[in-house]
């Protein structure tokens, strides 16, 4: 799954944007005109790894080379990142993991090097970080669910908020976290699959409110859009037998639903307005798996969805929709500030998958063996 | 040799023929399956006195359970056994294990006593005691064993990525064992009588991961209950031989995993069979002759899983054989016809197979030289977590086939040498299609079983038996080795496509020797494996190094008593401490050693 640090990106969007201000302050010279971003330099694949085979690892995909370097944390730190990682963060200038299955949280430079650790957090699952301040949350799936507050510094554990069973995804809107609640342990029989978002005030920890979407098992994309981060993403898996699998949106202003999709949204990417999902369903009768590919757009006009993968020029059969259906397990998309697509691809899930990387018109650049189960990818820069 | 060998269980000592790996989690409680010619050990049967061991729900037998103590015999045969008397299901494998109790025998007097104590380490201790008595024409025996170990070894995992050292925690294991025997021959025939029961609970520790305290140490538990009565009734009459069996088991299991930050899950399986089996063989001519047999087996699993039903099974298999003599060249097809039908919800669709095999063999007059070749086509059928367990069940899941072609010798030293021995060499292909695996179906969260896979093999194996007598020292050894090579075949485009399937070395080994004199005995044995991989896509992420144990057994009859016979035995295991993994991240134990002492009355 990927994760554009959004916020990250409003910072320094804010930092350029008080630079420039100074920089005309103080002199004439030039003038920066250009607002795009630069893309990534490098692209960070976090590849999950096998549970119970400690095979989680750092691939780092160097965009000016096409070169792959397969495990940055081991190679800088001599001893490797854990088991079954679940998150990553690329921000200013350190890295933050979730490895569920060692129970970590892992803080390293840029290159990987070790800052911080904490087992503070058992069965640790998603990652979100509010630089400004320094904090980390971080969600967990142990003690009927809650969220953890750390120092981004040092992993300390400062509080913790309790929400609904087992969540998952985590995003920050205007000093307010958002928290997809998915109930996964209902299998085991102890209670059903959630339906709510639980909306948590970040700096006291206390929960504000919960808001329901009407679909179950929040598992999955959850996301802001780039250009308007108050539209959320939240996916929801069903409960694989009578509900099936859907997506909403929800407005963070008002905290409601503002859209219904009945596709899902497993793994999802923003760019500007649009969100890119694909979205995997499973059918029990065939005993198989389809795919769904989308764009939805936000913004002003509403909401609406568009068929196609391709930031530009975009369809129902584009280079990009065309290769997803050909993978083995799509298993995450980011796109890049320049329009390029990365999708990843697990394959069987217990040998090396790939990542496939697209230009913003999806025609095909690269495909690049990382490690096992790559599922989460971000950039720097 | 077993009995020199002394291994804790029959899983140790089947680890020393060719093509059979163990594969061990490490620790003397944890799970021990074995495999042979990597056909995955779904494929094996387990027999114990002619009568299968059976585990409809997951289709493994845990030989670790097995004591070596009251084993007379382990055998191996790849295809099946070449015999005429044999029941249906002994057709139904790939390859076949027979553990043999010891029929008791007296020597002059009519009852005899074994006391056995045995202590070592990681606070391992095991007493037992076997009481045979004979009346009339009729023979009981009694064994009852207890096992208790802490199991806390340390062990060091250390490769180019880390070096992490530590203690097994939660590896403990709690066991006792009884078993009554009786053999009568009424009718004019052999009649032979078993009961067994087996209870443990033990720890299971899981695999070694990076940690940065000793704050988690998940481990889960599990209790085990398994009881089990079986008859075997043979007699010839003129050119007939009949044999008649029938088996029943009530097995139950309590399984327990740890969460972390949560409330630990708990299920209970139950599971019962009822075997009847009938065979016949006959020989109306010199050249010819044949067997005829039919099994019928009730199966049935009760769980607190939720939404695993109740489920029931009928198998019923019926097999013909006929072997043609003709002079040195000997032929015998064989063909097992096998019928399972499950009741439960949403049961999956009748199963009906025919399958044959075939083997040949050719022998010089002098019983000197042997050739032998098979070829046999069988299947193993779904087990109930594969067909129905929550979630993961499809019951529209096929059988698993496994195909194998064998041509081999047997070279044996003439009768009235000095130093006896037999060498035997084989060269195997084999294919396993239909593959069950569990496959995940969208995200690592959730997994289905599916017949996907396919594997291509093929291999070599070798050994050599040697026996001498030299004055008063006798020296009997053992010498192993397999070469195999066993590739993925699933999917083309799959970057393991090719790969040497996980776990496979491509060169293994074993040696046993032992020397006795006097009172003295002396035994030396070494295990081999070359390197393997974890995953068919085979790279240094995935290589794990290849190990060698020695273990060392030392015994010395202390004192004659009369009649009675006092041995003390020191064991070393590991004795060259090798650290490695069977299993990638549940390392093995570093060197242990035991003592013991035992009265023979």
């Amino acid at each position: 799954m990927d994760k554009m640090k959004t916020n990250i990106r409003q910072i320094t969007g804010l930092f350029a944007a008080a630079l420039i201000l100074l920089a005309t302050g103080c002199t004439d010279e030039n003038p920066i005109e250009d607002p795009t971003p630069q893309s990534a330099e490098r692209i960070y694949i976090l590849n999950d790894g096998v549970y119970g085979a400690n095979n989680a690892s750092l691939s780092v995909l160097d965009l000016k080379t096409g070169s792959v370097t397969a495990d940055i944390f081991s190679t800088a730190n001599g001893f490797p990142l854990g088991d079954t990682a679940n998150d990553i963060l690329v921000l200013e200038d350190r890295i933050a993991i979730a490895v569920n299955g060692s129970n970590i949280i892992q803080i390293c430079d840029l290159d990987g090097k070790s800052i911080a650790s904490t087992e503070a957090v058992p069965n640790v699952r998603k990652l979100v970080a509010d630089e400004q301040n320094g904090f980390l949350y971080a969600t967990s799936y142990a003690d009927d669910g809650y969220v953890a507050k750390l120092s981004l510094e040092d992993c300390r554990l400062v509080s913790k908020a309790k929400v609904g069973y087992e969540p998952e995804g985590i995003v920050l809107y205007e000093g307010k976290l958002f928290v997809a609640n998915t109930g996964g342990y209902a299998y085991l029989g102890g209670h059903g699959y959630e339906q709510t978002v639980s909306v948590v005030d970040a700096e006291t920890m206390e929960v504000t409110g919960t808001i329901d979407t009407g679909m179950k098992n929040l598992y999955g994309a959850f996301l802001q859009n780039e250009k308007y981060p108050e539209y959320l993403l939240v996916n929801a898996a069903g409960d694989y037998w009578e509900s099936p699998a859907g997506a909403v949106i929800i407005d963070c202003r008002t905290c409601s639903v503002v859209e219904s999709f009945d596709f899902p949204a497993t793994y999802a990417a923003t760019l500007g307005d649009s969100f890119f999902t694909i979205g995997s369903e499973y059918d029990a009768a065939s005993n198989g798996y389809t795919f769904h590919t989308n764009r939805i757009r936000v913004g002003a006009e509403g909401i609406r969805t568009e068929p196609g993968l391709a930031p530009e020029g975009g369809s129902a059969d584009d280079g990009i929709v065309k290769a997803v259906k050909e993978m083995g397990s799509p298993s995450g998309i980011f796109i890049d500030s320049d329009g390029s697509v990365f999708v990843a691809d697990s394959g069987d899930y217990v040998n090396r998958g790939s990542v496939h990387r697209f230009g913003a018109d999806g025609s095909f650049v690269g495909k690049y063996a990382v490690g096992v189960c790559p599922g989460h990818m971000a950039g720097n820069r | 040799m077993l009995r020199r060998l002394s291994p804790a269980s029959a899983a140790d000592a089947l680890g020393f023929f060719p093509g059979v790996r163990i594969k061990d989690y490490g620790g003397i409680g944890g799970m021990k399956t074995v495999d042979v010619r990597s056909l995955g050990s779904g494929h094996v049967g387990i027999f114990i006195d002619g009568q299968r061991i059976t585990n409809a729900q997951n289709g493994q037998v845990d030989l670790g359970r097995y004591s070596a103590d009251e084993l007379e015999s382990i055998s191996l045969n790849n295809a099946q056994r070449s015999g005429l008397l044999m029941s249906a299901e002994e057709y139904a494998s790939a390859s076949v294990v027979h553990l043999r109790t010891r029929k008791p025998s007296f020597d002059g007097k009519d009852w005899n006593l074994t006391a056995r104590f045995r202590a070592g380490s990681w606070k391992t201790f095991s007493p037992s005691i076997r009481a045979e008595k004979r009346i009339g024409k009729v023979s009981l025996s009694a064994d009852a064993s207890f096992l208790r170990s802490e199991g806390d070894y340390t062990f060091r995992i250390k490769n180019e990525y880390e070096d992490t050292t530590g203690r097994r925690k939660g590896g403990d294991i709690s066991s006792s064992r009884l078993s009554l025997g009786l053999w009568a021959s009424p009718f004019g025939g052999n009649l032979s009588l078993r009961a067994a029961v087996y209870k443990s609970e033990r720890g299971l520790p899981g695999p070694v991961i990076r940690r940065l305290s000793g704050l988690y140490e998940p481990s889960d538990r599990q209790w085990d209950l398994d009881r089990s009565v079986q008859g075997s009734f043979r007699k010839s009459f003129g050119t007939f031989d009949l044999l008649l069996n029938a088996r029943a088991t009530a097995d139950r299991l309590d399984y327990e995993s740890e969460v972390t930050g949560g409330s630990d899950i708990r299920n209970s399986f139950s599971q019962r069979t009822a075997s009847l089996s009938a065979a016949l063989s006959w020989q109306p001519l010199g050249w010819l002759s044949g067997g005829l047999s039919l099994d019928n087996r009730l199966s049935d699993l009760k769980c607190d899983v939720k939404y695993f039903d109740y489920v029931s099974r009928v198998d019923t298999r019926a097999a013909a054989t006929l072997k043609i003599d003709a002079g040195s060249f000997a032929l015998q097809p064989s063909v097992l016809f096998t019928r399972v039908e499950d009741f439960t919800e949403g049961a999956a669709k009748t199963l009906v197979k025919v399958s044959p095999a075939v083997v040949a063999t050719w022998e010089d007059g002098s019983g000197i030289f042997t050739a032998r070749t098979f070829w046999k086509d069988i299947f193993r059928v779904p087990t109930f977590n594969d067909l129905y367990y929550t979630l993961t069940g499809n019951a529209a899941i096929r059988p698993e086939y496994a195909t194998q072609a064998d041509i081999g010798f047997d070279l044996v030293s003439p009768q009235g040498w000095k130093h006896q021995f037999r060498l035997s060499a084989d060269a195997f292909l084999n294919r396993v299609r239909d593959k069950i695996v569990a496959v995940p179906v969208n995200s690592q969260f959730r997994w289905s079983m599916m017949n996907f896979g396919e594997v291509r093999g093929g291999g070599l194996s070798l050994s050599l038996t040697h026996s001498c007598s030299l004055g008063g020292l006798s020296v009997n050894s053992l010498v192993t080795y397999s070469f195999e090579k066993a590739t993925d075949r699933s999917d083309p485009g799959n970057i393991g496509y090719g790969g040497q399937i996980p776990y496979t070395p491509f060169h293994s080994g074993s040696a046993v020797v032992t020397a006795a004199k006097g009172p003295w005995e002396l035994c030396v044995s070494l295990l081999c494996s070359g390197k393997r991989y974890s995953a068919s896509d085979n790279n240094r992420e995935t290589l794990l190094k290849g190990w060698s144990t020695v273990d060392l057994n030392l015994s010395r009859k202390i004192v004659d008593i009369g009649k009675s016979r006092l041995k003390g035995i020191v064991s070393l295991t590991n004795l060259l401490c090798a650290r490695y993994e069977i299993v990638r991240r549940y390392p093995m134990p570093g060197t242990g050693a035991s003592i013991g002492i035992s009265l023979e009355m």
